[in-house]
């Protein structure tokens, strides 16, 4: 029971750190980018190059997040903002994005292959908790989880950044009437939340190794857990998180490893099912979709 | 006791109804009648709760105290379909239409009880063809009436302002709904666009429909409306002829 | 020739799905990425049908389609309120958690190693199983292209519409919006069944690693390059989506490589027409012609 505690609290830093940054790019670009679920790929692929070629640690972990960062930017400024530009919705957007993943994710398949690559070359020994294991690898991702959150916290509430985010997440046309840069905004966001999410698909290819669909999860995690949570704060996100592992990993814990992504992706089908009843009700005041 | 005519002419009652979006309350314990063969405007400035009364009335809003009577029974209004069902319909105060239909599509499409919309008759083609025919007429009719029949084949999308309330207000009267819910029918259109409409409304009224609009143009409301609500930060303030609207009361809702 | 009428049969049946899946998409709005998952559920239904319990392939195939038909309808009423964009995740999700039950569901499914030895639909000959194959496929294109048709010449069609460009005024004007796409969902999914286990006769096997999400993006690809909402458009995007990679074994890419660069076309597709061509091949040819849909039904 202690280790199935101990998976709940990696599982949920996992699932904090892909809502929080999914969570930061949805909530001012108002659309589900699956561009995001390659941006953890390609960082977690360039992590894993860099050190084929002896690059060090220090020096491949932040350009590899950099790829994860600059992919983001890039799909902005060539396809997003073009459709934007032009008016489309939210499933137009949606729809590239979707074009963008399969294209990429198949592209590292054909270069790198299909196979299982393991990022970790040299096997620490694990830290022994209350008679449960814990990785070098997860400590690692619940400290980020940990930091991530508060860091979160912090800037939405106390400073200009995430003031300006806020508006723009309330509403982008007055805050376009008041100077805000909203596209600026929405690139920025995008980087950010591709950067988090390079950081997690690395150290998520350090705990069970990586391969060309391995975004995908992460991704799907994140639009679980935030839709879940409706991107209210850092704590309804971190409490869903959770509240989703402790489901998942008690599943899996008695069905078998086996049936792990099956249920995510189930519970990821009921949390839509469950917030399209839940925030449906005429009394909430049902808007249609609003321009991007 | 007998009813009067007036009295046995109410389509719709409504009773102490409510509604807050979370702190700010909306509609405060409003009771109000719709007459059929009557205009009802509903008026008062701005965030007084008049669209908020036709969301709840047409369905789109649950009620969350209160009741609503409709030809005399208690009704729970769950849904905009469930309202429609009840023979309400509404138009928006950006007029809604399917832009990419036709004009007469989109009164074919307010055509209500429509075999070929069950799902085995319009794949085998069940009574369908007869009663298309039959409500083609009808929904040609309909937009003669409201000035729109050489649009007929125009794309909703490509109408005028204007000419998308009339529109709005075809579709809306094709539904053969007993109650009208219209959320400001003249506001955005010009003069004689307007006086249009005004003479559409007297004309349904003459033909027996309840009708509830929501107006800001004083001017309006004393040239066709029968009944005046005023509502003023979601409550009932006064209610009566026309003339209540120069009453000291009305006047100092508008005065802040 | 039987290389050249796998294709032909792959483009036909899947043509069928496009069209089927495009009464979802392109009339109703309705983004899915799980035709695939229907697809599977029929192949499945006929394999055990045939291989386990040696039932002819006929009532796998009716089996495969009520048991799509009630998955469609049981999404449909659990999605009736969901947004679009919202939806296309929840397909996503959905094929994604089918696949791994699939993968995972040993006794019925026989997991990764699939269920082979399923029997041909007419056991007289190769020749005369590979006949009635062509004509099940054919019969269920036509099938599909007239219920493509009949729905949207007919006021069903124009609710469709409706729901399409704007749900709420459906609803206002007494449409029953969930029962509507309950139909046309669960009408696709049994289409998609019926698709899944003749492909299935076709192949003689099925495996989890048939009918996946790379299948229900190829899918939803044909029908956006093809050309959402229009009656030839998801047709001719399956003819080319299914002939066009073949070409690449001309050139010698086979195997892996074909399967990924085949995906890559999807997706480069996918994004082009998005951004260039919103209306597929199908709206680059025609003209907008509104005097069409005014024009009665049976005229």
């Amino acid at each position: 029971m202690v280790q199935l505690g101990l998976n709940v609290l990696f599982v949920a830093s996992q699932f904090i750190i892909v809502a929080l940054a999914f969570g930061t790019a949805y909530g001012v670009q108002r659309y589900f980018n699956f561009s995001l679920a390659f941006a953890s790929t390609a960082a977690a692929y360039a992590y894993w190059t860099f050190k084929q070629t002896n690059i060090p640690q220090l020096l491949a972990f932040p350009l590899a997040i950099s790829i994860g960062l600059g992919w983001e930017v890039f799909t902005r400024q060539l396809v997003f903002r073009r459709l934007v530009t032009r008016g489309a919705d939210a499933l137009t957007c949606l729809l590239a994005s979707l074009g963008l993943y399969v294209a990429a994710t198949e592209s590292v398949r054909i270069l790198f292959g299909a196979d299982t690559k393991q990022l970790k070359t040299v096997i620490a020994r694990p830290f022994v908790v209350l008679g449960g294991t814990l990785t070098e690898t997860q400590v690692a991702m619940l400290c980020s989880a940990c930091l991530l959150a508060c860091f979160c916290a912090v800037v939405a509430q106390y400073t200009v950044a995430g003031r300006v985010w806020n508006a723009v997440r309330q509403d982008s046309l007055l805050s376009q009437c008041f100077g805000v840069d909203v596209e600026r905004v929405r690139t920025v966001a995008g980087a950010v939340a591709g950067g988090v999410l390079g950081c997690a698909g690395i150290l998520s290819g350090m705990d069970v190794g990586l391969n060309p669909d391995s975004g995908l999860s992460l991704f799907l995690i994140g639009v679980a857990v935030a839709i879940t949570a409706r991107l209210r704060s850092v704590i309804a996100i971190v409490m869903c998180s959770v509240c989703l592992a402790v489901v998942r990993e008690s599943l899996t814990w008695f069905l078998g490893i086996g049936w792990r992504d099956t249920v995510l992706f189930g519970l990821v089908a009921f949390a839509l099912a469950v917030h399209s009843m839940a925030t449906s009700s005429p009394s909430r005041g049902a808007v249609s979709q609003s321009t991007l | 006791m007998s009813t009067t005519p007036r009295e046995m002419s109410v389509f719709a009652r409504c009773e102490e109804i409510q509604f807050s979006f979370g702190n700010v309350t909306a509609l405060d314990s409003v009771s109000l009648e719709l007459r059929s063969g009557e205009i009802s405007a509903v008026v008062g400035p701005n965030g007084a709760g008049k669209t908020t009364l036709i969301d709840v009335l047409s369905g789109r809003l649950h009620l969350q105290a209160g009741k609503i009577f409709i030809r005399g029974s208690h009704i729970v209004l769950h849904s905009s379909y469930g309202a429609a069902l009840e023979g309400i319909s509404r138009t928006f105060q950006e007029p809604r239409v399917v832009r990419l239909m036709t004009t007469l599509d989109n009164v074919l499409l307010a055509r209500p009880r429509q075999s070929g919309e069950r799902f085995w008759n319009a794949i085998f083609g069940m009574h369908v063809s007869g009663e298309e025919r039959e409500n083609r007429t009808i929904a040609l009719r309909w937009l003669h009436f409201v000035g729109l029949d050489k649009f007929a084949n125009v794309a909703a999308g490509q109408l005028s302002y204007g000419q998308r309330k009339l529109l709005a207000l075809g579709c809306c009267l094709a539904t053969d709904a007993r109650l009208l819910l219209l959320d400001e029918p003249t506001t955005g259109v010009h003069p004689e666009m307007a006086g249009e409409i005004m003479r559409i409304l007297g004309t349904v009224k003459e033909q027996g429909k309840a009708v509830l609009i929501v107006e800001h143009d004083f001017n309006v409301v004393r040239r066709i409306a029968d009944h005046v609500i005023v509502l003023d930060h979601g409550r009932l303030v006064a209610s009566g002829s026309p003339q209540v609207l120069d009453t000291a009361t009305v006047k100092k809702c508008f005065v802040r | 020739m039987d290389y050249l009428f796998g294709i032909i049969l792959t483009a036909v049946l899947f043509a069928s799905v496009c069209q089927s899946t495009d009464i979802l998409v392109g009339q109703t709005g309705l983004l899915s990425t799980m035709a695939a998952a229907f697809m599977s559920i029929g192949a499945y239904a006929t394999g055990i049908a045939t291989a386990r319990l040696g039932l002819p392939s006929v009532y796998g195939m009716i089996l495969g389609a009520c048991l799509c038909g009630t998955l469609g309808s049981v999404a449909a009423l659990g999605y009736s309120k969901t947004e679009r964009d919202m939806f296309l995740v929840a397909t996503f999700a959905l094929q994604l958690a089918l696949t791994g039950v699939s993968f995972n569901l040993s006794a019925v499914t026989n997991g990764a190693e699939g269920i082979t030895g399923i029997a041909p639909i007419a056991i007289q000959s190769p020749a005369i199983s590979k006949f009635v194959l062509f004509m099940a496929a054919i019969s269920l294109l036509f099938v599909s292209s007239i219920i493509y048709r009949n729905i949207v010449r007919s006021p069903l069609g124009r609710v469709l519409h409706a729901i399409r460009e704007d749900e709420l005024l459906a609803q206002t004007l007494g449409k029953n919006v969930p029962f509507s796409k309950l139909y046309v969902l669960s009408s696709s999914a049994c289409v998609c069944g019926a698709a899944g286990s003749l492909y299935a006769n076709y192949l003689g096997y099925i495996d989890p690693t048939c009918f996946t999400l790379n299948e229900s993006v190829m899918i939803l690809s044909m029908i956006i390059i093809g050309g959402a909402g229009s009656s030839w458009g998801p047709v001719v995007g399956a003819a080319i989506l299914i002939c066009f990679p073949e070409a690449l074994r001309t050139v010698g890419v086979s195997g892996p490589a074909a399967a990924s660069i085949r995906q890559i076309l999807y997706g480069t597709g996918l994004i082009a027409c998005v951004v260039f061509f919103p209306r597929g091949i199908a709206g680059v040819s025609r003209k907008f012609n509104l005097r069409a849909l005014s024009t009665p039904p049976n005229s």
